[in-house]
């Protein structure tokens, strides 16, 4: 076996093995705009990998594959820049927010609790909703009867009494600045707590309450995790002395190459098809945490502490 | 700094062996350690590094490859409300050795290690385990399992292969695994003859693991000049991104 020394894991991996994670999990941010953190991050400590090092050399590879990925996009007319530089300033804001709340949370004693809690929570409930809406709507255009509920109508005369209305050309969609902004920040803070990108929240939010197209959900949120995660990297390389280096090339290697063959199988697939894929892909994820959480660990004791 | 810090853990290991030392420890005791530098380079898997000497014809062989003491911080999982298992709290191993591999031949039982103080016992009663609440021994155990998981810490009764006697000597050879978990450092490597009551000899070989080349230069920027890497890395992920759509990458279309 060809192994691969990671300097500051302090441990050697198999090349194949992480090539090939690196492409499965680039595959699915082409197709579905997450930066795909929340699953490259567990795959990596399953490893052996201390999870520190897995999760900002994650980031460190999730750049390149966003690289790539926004730019197969840019190219099929699929990135709002407009709107993306919006949720990307609120994103940046509410991640200094949340980084604050978790230092409380921290000092209450309780934190690794509640943003596990968190954590399934939001994963389960973005993943039904988006099952359940991607499912009805498949349906309708059966032919089922198209039901518009109330409470829909009600935020969008909402979102309409807004002020500062700006049009999204890109996105087909009139609406207030303050709405990609406020939307920013509330992903920020989430994904601050709990420690991922928030690409998958990210998708769920552009999709229902700004009302963007999928396709071009997709492009633009694969633009504001690649400015996202430059930060985090940097931040991450020069505080916490956390990026294995080798350890994202070997990743971006399979993730570049995974993100164009995603682009492509995004732009077959229709935004149904790829909405239902990716809540059962999250669903997924929340299953697998949620067992973590109630069966008995193999182990009692998890490398980490000490701050 | 860290050459210091080597010294200074090869001469608490021996200041905790000399006890237990007979004053003849040296005598008549040959052994020989091949290779006794490992190199971490790119592509390294882990090594194997070979022991090989002679004792007296009547004696049973054991080696303890023990890494410098440190203190080791761990989360500690419990089931909280009797549903969830989560982290809660902390637990501190102090002055536990970072690796420690244990090789006997087939006639040193972990009893007879005990008896003559090295093995895990050895090792359990040199750590400090905080907090105090009971469950140290429990605790260790757990500690025990995870290092051995990670190759970091072994017993094999059995590894040390005993040749057959001739003019009252008896040839041994043992083959230790190097993990490539071990952290880059110097390791004391002690040998021990012994019978069913004592030690009759011993003698320390020193082994040396350091990262060499690239990976070297990669392990220092990363640790002291991480503003610098950490925009390095970024600048060659967008490259790497940019260069596989250059090579991928579709033409801009039209809308």
């Amino acid at each position: 076996m060809l192994h691969l020394y990671l300097p500051v894991a302090g441990e050697s991996v198999n090349i194949l093995l992480v090539f090939g994670m690196g492409g499965l999990v680039g595959v699915l941010s082409g197709i579905f705009g997450v930066g795909g953190g929340f699953l490259m991050t567990p795959l990596l400590i399953m490893l052996g990998i201390p999870p520190t090092v897995a999760a900002a050399s994650d980031s460190n590879q999730i750049v390149g594959a966003s690289t790539s990925g926004t730019l197969a996009h840019y190219k099929m007319g699929n990135v709002d820049f407009k709107m993306g530089l919006l949720l990307l300033i609120g994103g940046v804001l509410g991640s200094a927010l949340g980084v604050q709340l978790i230092k409380v949370l921290r000092q209450m004693g309780n934190a690794d609790f509640l943003i596990t809690v968190t954590y399934v929570l939001m994963l389960g409930f973005v993943g039904s909703y988006m099952f359940i809406e991607s499912l009805q709507s498949m349906r309708q255009k059966k032919g089922v009867v198209k039901e518009v509920s109330q409470k829909e109508s009600r935020y969008s005369r909402l979102v309409r009494r807004l002020p500062w209305q700006m049009e999204f050309e890109k996105s087909g969609v009139r609406l207030s600045v303050l709405m990609p902004l406020g939307l920013g920040v509330f992903v920020g803070v989430l994904a601050a707590i709990m420690g991922v990108g928030g690409g998958f929240i990210m998708v769920p939010v552009m999709v229902y309450l700004l009302r963007m197209p999928m396709h071009v959900v997709v492009g633009t949120s694969l633009f504001q995790i690649l400015f996202t995660c430059i930060g985090v990297t940097i931040m991450q390389a020069s505080t916490n002395h956390t990026v294995d280096f080798l350890l994202a090339v070997l990743l971006l290697l399979g993730s570049t190459l995974g993100a164009q063959v995603g682009a492509k199988v995004s732009k077959k697939l229709k935004g149904e098809q790829l909405k239902i894929l990716l809540a059962s892909l999250v669903l997924l994820v929340m299953v697998k945490m949620f067992l973590d959480l109630v069966l008995p660990p193999h182990l009692l004791l998890t490398p980490g502490g000490g701050h | 700094m860290r050459a210091r810090i080597n010294f200074l853990a090869i001469a608490m290991v021996l200041a905790l062996w000399w006890p237990v030392l007979p004053a003849a420890a040296h005598q008549g005791f040959k052994v020989k350690l091949r290779p006794n530098l490992v190199n971490i380079g790119i592509f390294f898997g882990g090594a194997k590094v070979t022991l090989k000497g002679s004792v007296p014809a009547r004696s049973q062989v054991a080696v303890v490859l023990e890494g410098p003491p440190q203190d080791n911080h761990f989360k500690r999982k419990r089931h909280v409300m009797g549903l969830l298992w989560m982290n809660q709290g902390e637990v501190l191993f102090r002055h536990v050795p970072s690796v420690y591999l244990v090789y006997t031949s087939q006639g040193v039982s972990p009893a007879l290690a005990r008896k003559l103080g090295f093995g895990y016992r050895a090792v359990r009663h040199r750590a400090d385990i905080q907090p105090k609440e009971g469950e140290e021994d429990f605790l260790f155990s757990q500690f025990v399992k995870l290092k051995e998981e990670h190759g970091l810490y072994h017993w094999q009764q059995g590894g040390v292969r005993l040749g057959k006697p001739s003019q009252g000597r008896r040839p041994f050879e043992v083959k230790l695994d190097i993990s490539s978990r071990m952290p880059p450092g110097e390791y004391a490597v002690q040998v021990l003859a012994v019978d069913q009551n004592h030690i009759l000899a011993s003698d320390l070989e020193h082994l040396k693991v350091q990262e060499t080349g690239l990976l070297a230069q990669l392990a220092n920027l990363s640790q002291n000049h991480g503003l610098l890497y950490g925009i390095l890395s970024v600048l060659v992920a967008i490259g790497a991104g940019l260069l596989m759509d250059l090579i991928f990458g579709t033409k801009k279309s039209l809308h």
